[in-house]
């Protein structure tokens, strides 16, 4: 069911999500930026909201997600191809579960060696226990090269 | 010789008149110099996605005390890159299958 849904092209979200892109990048310009607004994604019939909600009360509550960044990446591997509101909650939860598995085992891993501080390595080392074979081997590449790239820039 | 008493006198003003200008000219470029220094001096601030070449969000989900005290300034970057990785990789987005994973992570997709 969902990988045909997928077939389909969501032509209203890519209008309403660029905007929140273009603010959720501008967010974080700043050298310590505490509170991240941005738009609520589409209709997502999971809001699934992450542990950090914005604090401030206004109209609505903003509700934080990764769709943006999902849809960013599609566009990234396949251009022309579009993503349905269901698919698209199933990889926001799909994010949101592998996050809370690297961090809880980074954290782990932190606690183990006595050490109040997640690095790098941390990370790295839960990549390598979290995800399975070769998988695991590709993240910790594309990792390197991205904190590579961060720390040259 | 008042004609040449009032040469003398030309003559001495002259000069203080083309140290003036002079110095108006320099005090100018100096200050267009600042001024492009100011303007050159303070970098717009660049977010840290685009300085890694990353789609995800760069951003503080880790602090807030929930999974450590302390936070390195590479681990942002490092957990960014390997979920939009996973994102673009399980997300069937390569089209490549991945038989282990969708059988331990995605049961929607199997079934």
């Amino acid at each position: 069911m969902a990988p045909k849904a997928e077939k389909k092209p969501a032509a209203k979200k890519p209008a309403e999500e660029e905007p929140a892109a273009e603010k959720a990048e501008k967010a974080p310009a700043g050298k310590k930026p505490k509170a991240e607004k941005r738009l609520p994604a589409g209709k997502g019939e999971k809001g699934s909201g992450e542990g950090k909600k914005a604090g401030r009360k206004k109209a609505k509550k903003s509700v934080e997600t990764y769709k943006i960044y999902i849809f960013k990446v599609l566009k990234q591997v396949h251009p022309d191809i579009g993503i349905s509101s269901k698919a698209m909650s199933i990889m926001n939860s799909f994010i949101n579960d592998i996050f809370e598995k690297l961090a809880g085992e980074s954290a782990k891993l932190a606690r183990y060696n006595k050490k109040p501080t997640i690095t790098s390595r941390e990370i790295q080392t839960a990549v390598r226990l979290v995800l399975p074979g070769e998988l695991a081997k590709h993240a910790v590449s594309e990792g390197t090269k991205a904190v590579t790239k961060f720390t040259s820039s | 010789m008042e004609a040449v008493g009032d040469g003398v006198r030309n003559r001495s003003k002259s000069p203080r008149f083309h140290l003036r200008v002079s110095q108006r000219w320099t005090l100018a470029l100096a200050a267009k110099k600042v001024v492009g220094r100011k303007l050159g001096g303070p970098k717009k601030p660049v977010p840290r996605s685009v300085k890694a070449g990353l789609q995800f969000l760069v951003s503080r989900y880790l602090e807030n005390g929930r999974h450590a005290q302390r936070v390195g300034t590479g681990t942002p970057v490092y957990l960014a890159a390997v979920l939009g990785y996973l994102a673009a990789e399980a997300g069937g987005f390569n089209y490549l299958p991945l038989l282990d994973l969708a059988n331990n992570y995605l049961p929607p997709l199997s079934q």
